[in-house]
């Protein structure tokens, strides 16, 4: 079923999704990270190559001349039916880590100690790492206030110029980049 | 929590039914802003939890069905990183004085002694009133001195004079005879000429015009960068201009470019700004739509 993608079939993907190659990235990367999101909010087990999947499909199927006229549309289409699949066991050679986490273990406290202090030390890299406004940002976004919340967050764009939904855009932006940034120090500790 | 928002917590928790789940994935396939507004409510369900806000209830929902897969779990790991440290910042002694200028200056010039206080609001007042008689007593001077040394039309002069078209006038202004003859069109980022259905503006070019000057009004100067492009619809590209800022005018800032008139032709024309984040990303900003009509 999995045959190779190759390389015209990739060029005919990306030439499809946008008109010069900045445009066709930038739309490259948005819908991998919905097809990411969405694999992972239906549970599905192995979300980046089942995005990928999803793409090497899209890609055969424009290869072999099928007329897509909206590309979202049937992105979403491949990618349900992709889903349905793995979820049916068709990724079920391999365990997902979630299945081999949920072997009952002894506590280890001192070793969760560790990680979270691993993970916060990586958290404060990462917060260095940017720029002194996006960390402001963040820093104030997220803040916990739940019944100022609202009011905070309409003063913050007012100061930044921004639509509330352009910050909240951008605060989440920066939180996916933030979360990402995590991901790769800890593994690089390990 | 409004419809949309508890229709997307069922989402997250896995508690759609196959069909609601697939009409609301075909949404946020084709519009980037539901997309967004699950992200969001994703982050403030894994927030509340991290910070042990959820209801009894709630929270045992959220563990049965959203702490099942491993990278929803990481997440849970990640927002409790996260809001530890921005919880931390929050209590922190110097975030305690992170209170307002009015407030500080209040603090420091008088206390709690309503004698003392009065004095020093007496004094902050004469300040401010000789601070003012100043200012506008050098600005007389200033504006005197200009007057006086008023020169011949500087290139300069001529952006400042364009610069104040206001955008409901942007009828082409050729110069008589002298050359290099320029047409000028304004516009307003989030007018809603053109692009949202309002008259679209023209700029007319006559024969013997030899540039055009385009100038776009920001409503407010937030990103610290901008990227900027005029591309004729259907037509090809004329210009991209990337990691540019906008001058400072009375009227707030505005970018101001001109074009050789020779490469502009008759048709419609969409001048796309874009906002360039600290990060490098582009935030779609505007688009003014105008015609161009040669004579």
């Amino acid at each position: 079923m999995e045959r190779e993608l190759t390389a015209q079939a990739f060029i005919r993907l990306l030439e499809r999704l946008g008109d010069n190659e900045e445009q066709a990235a930038k739309k490259y990367e948005d819908l991998r990270h919905t097809l990411i999101r969405s694999f992972e909010w239906r549970g599905a087990p192995f979300p980046e190559e089942h995005a990928d999947e999803t793409f090497n499909r899209l890609a055969r199927k424009l290869d072999e001349g099928v007329e897509i006229r909206n590309l979202n549309d049937y992105t979403y289409t491949v990618a349900r039916l992709v889903c349905l699949e793995a979820l049916k066991g068709g990724h079920k050679r391999r365990a997902p880590l979630d299945e081999i986490e949920h072997e009952p273990v002894a506590l280890d406290t001192s070793r969760e100690t560790a990680e979270k202090e691993e993970r916060l030390n990586c958290l404060d890299a990462c917060l260095d790492a940017l720029p002194g406004e996006s960390r402001d940002l963040i820093m104030e976004y997220y803040v916990d206030e739940k019944r100022g919340r609202i009011d905070r967050r309409r003063d913050l764009a007012e100061r930044l110029g921004l639509r509330r939904d352009a910050l909240a855009n951008r605060a989440q932006r920066l939180r996916d980049k933030l979360e990402q940034c995590v991901t790769h120090c800890l593994r690089k500790k390990t | 929590m409004d419809k949309l928002e508890h229709n997307l917590t069922r989402y997250l928790l896995g508690e759609l039914s196959e069909q609601e789940q697939a009409a609301l994935e075909e949404k946020y396939f084709s519009d980037p802003q539901v997309f967004n507004e699950v992200l969001r409510i994703e982050s403030e369900l894994v927030d509340a939890y991290a910070r042990g806000q959820l209801s009894t209830e709630m929270r045992d929902r959220f563990e049965q069905s959203y702490l099942k897969h491993p990278a929803r779990r990481e997440r849970v790991e990640f927002a409790r990183a996260l809001t530890t440290r921005i919880d931390e910042r929050e209590t922190s002694p110097q975030s305690a004085q992170r209170v307002s200028w009015k407030q500080r200056l209040l603090a420091v010039v008088g206390g709690q002694r309503p004698a003392l206080r009065f004095a020093t609001a007496l004094v902050v007042v004469l300040i401010v009133l000789a601070g003012v008689w100043l200012f506008v007593n050098t600005r007389r001077k200033q504006q005197r001195e200009a007057a006086q040394i008023q020169p011949a039309q500087t290139p300069q002069d001529h952006e400042e004079r364009a610069a104040q078209i206001p955008p409901e006038t942007p009828k082409p202004s050729p110069n008589s005879n002298s050359a290099p003859s320029i047409v000028s069109l304004a516009l307003t980022v989030g007018g809603v000429r053109g692009a949202e259905g309002g008259p679209t503006q023209t700029l007319v070019i006559p024969h013997d015009t030899t540039q055009a000057q385009i100038s776009l009004d920001l409503k407010d100067d937030s990103y610290p960068h901008y990227r900027i492009s005029l591309r004729k619809i259907g037509g090809p590209e004329i210009f991209t201009q990337t990691n540019i800022r906008p001058h400072s005018t009375k009227a707030g800032p505005r970018f101001v470019f001109k074009v050789p008139a020779s490469r502009l032709t008759s048709g419609d024309y969409a001048l796309t700004l874009g906002g360039i984040t600290p990060e490098g990303e582009v935030d779609d900003l505007n688009k003014s739509l105008f015609r161009v009509e040669k004579r």
